[in-house]
């Protein structure tokens, strides 16, 4: 399986009738147990990319596709959202059941696979507990289970840890390691945080902003369990420092931008 | 030595007093209320005293005067509740969520909200005869309008970011209504029903002051002709319980029915 981005581009219409260009000529692959993070300034349209790949948003032009898939599979797309987007009216169970009924699996084997997934991602015993009583981290952690339980054949995470406190994000990091490399499920990544998508990604693709444009694409060559390791530290700092030196000017631009919104 | 202390500058807006405040005040308001009518500064015909209006209460209670008023009033409220908000909940639901029903029907609704519903009491006596039907007609028609404008608000204002989740999990239209649309605007249901219970009461008494043999409505003019003030006063007690009793039903059903809304 791979998803394939394919000369992508999008564009608003603003109030006064002018075309803003968000996106242009887009063209990225992810490949089978590839993590691919995109990494960009604010107003980039690194969002409106995954939202274009989840479905939820039509590109202006280009398209987006799967290849490689099997004979007759309907490929499923999990999404972890920026602001969890839990539904508070739902327990932590029934969240995370909400792809599975939409799919009609059946209730027996539906409560297998939440079991599964909900000691997987560490809420056990938290099962009946509605959203509002969750921490941040652990309000991620149901968007992170509802979105497995599917067993999708690619994984979108817009920004999941970016409401989070630094110290949870640090720790979501590293279970999201332990949990990709159980799952190695195609993944997209959005984030705005450098350091992240250094420890996380196999690929970090840098957008420019306004129309968001592909700058350059690092392979990052350290394996991703080994990258907290202290004889790594100077090789991602390496990374680190390139991207930054990439985005940066771009990143002070959307600083000054008193409208910008993505 | 130069010190600062620390005091709570909170302390004002968080000040809590016991409950009894708030009964010793209603009680003090009926002892003033008593000693002006027992001094004789205000006739008793004008202004009956709190014990008289109690004892008359009781008269009427125990001569089962009031059993019938009220069952022939609960009766109409509740058909006509239950009818004009049932009605209103799935117009308001798919006006709310259907653009086409949406432009069809919003121009009608919008038209004839503003109209006093017992205006019209007139053209239903005379459509559907002076029975029972016309009241009830005239209840439900108050209820169908908070009711239907409520729930309408309330599903144009789902945070969309749920229903991005319920499409990226391929929930079929019919689902995403049932289990994201409707639960999440509940609250503004909620507070479309509580309007529409002020509403009912108000559609009661006046259609059972115009026609009607028995009810709370027609039991307070019967004694008003007759200039009996602490049996009408009794039959106002009636109904102000009968509200308080509807509101916390509706308080019930929606600490009930929405949990998650803290």
């Amino acid at each position: 399986m791979k998803l394939v981005i394919d000369n992508v581009s999008k564009s608003f219409v603003n109030r006064n009738g002018q075309t803003l260009p968000v996106l242009q000529d887009i063209n990225l692959t992810v490949n089978e147990e590839e993590f691919v993070a995109l990494v960009g300034p604010s107003g980039c349209g690194k969002s409106t990319l995954l939202n274009i790949v989840a479905g939820l948003l039509a590109p202006t032009g280009g398209s987006a596709y799967f290849t490689h898939l099997p004979d007759g599979h309907v490929p499923r797309t999990g999404i972890v959202f920026q602001e969890t987007g839990l539904f508070p009216w739902r327990s932590v169970h029934d969240n995370i059941a909400f792809g599975l009924e939409a799919m009609g699996v059946p209730k027996a084997e539906q409560e297998e696979r939440i079991a599964h997934y909900i000691s997987l991602v560490g809420l056990t015993g938290f099962e009946k507990a509605l959203p509002h009583h969750l921490s941040g981290g652990m309000r991620q952690r149901v968007g992170i289970a509802r979105a497995l339980v599917i067993n999708p054949d690619l994984l979108l995470m817009d920004e999941p840890f970016s409401a989070l406190d630094a110290q949870t994000r640090t720790i979501m990091q590293e279970e999201l390691v332990t949990l990709w490399d159980k799952t190695r499920l195609s993944t997209l990544y959005v984030t705005h945080n450098i350091q992240e998508a250094v420890m996380l990604a196999d690929r970090v693709v840098l957008l420019s902003r306004r129309p968001g444009k592909i700058n350059q694409i690092l392979t990052i060559a350290i394996p991703r369990a080994e990258r907290e390791q202290t004889k790594h530290a100077e090789q991602i700092a390496e990374y680190i420092r390139i991207i930054w030196e990439h985005i940066s000017k771009d990143a002070r631009a959307a600083l000054m931008e008193v409208d910008g919104h993505e | 030595m130069n010190e600062f202390k620390i005091t709570d500058k909170m302390h004002s807006w968080q000040k809590t007093y016991p409950a009894w405040v708030s009964v010793a005040s209603v009680i003090v308001l009926l002892v003033i209320w008593e000693l002006i009518c027992r001094s004789g500064v205000v006739s008793s015909l004008f202004l009956p005293s709190p014990t008289d209006i109690l004892s008359a209460l009781w008269l009427m209670l125990t001569g089962g005067e009031i059993s019938t008023s009220l069952a022939a009033s609960m009766y109409r409220i509740a058909l006509g509740f239950v009818l004009g908000s049932v009605i209103g909940l799935a117009v308001g639901l798919f006006t709310g969520t259907s653009a086409l029903i949406d432009r069809i029907g919003s121009p009608i609704v919008n038209a004839l909200y503003p109209i006093p519903k017992i205006a019209l009491l007139p053209l239903f006596i005379l459509w559907l005869g002076i029975g029972e039907l016309s009241k009830v007609t005239i209840i439900a028609l108050g209820v169908f309008f908070p009711v239907a404008m409520n729930t309408y608000s309330g599903v144009k204002n789902v945070d969309p970011l749920l229903i991005k989740v319920a499409v990226s999990f391929n929930a079929t239209r019919w689902m995403t209504l049932k289990k994201v649309v409707l639960p999440a605007a509940l609250p503004m249901i909620f507070a479309g029903l509580r309007l529409a219970a002020g509403t009912s009461l108000l559609l009661l008494v006046a259609a059972e002051m115009i026609a009607a043999q028995e009810g709370i409505g027609a039991l307070i003019l019967h004694y008003g002709d007759l200039m009996i003030t602490d049996r009408l006063m009794a039959g106002v007690i009636v109904l102000s319980l009968l509200g308080l009793v509807f509101n916390l039903l509706l308080q019930w059903a929606e600490n009930r029915a929405i949990p998650w809304n803290k």
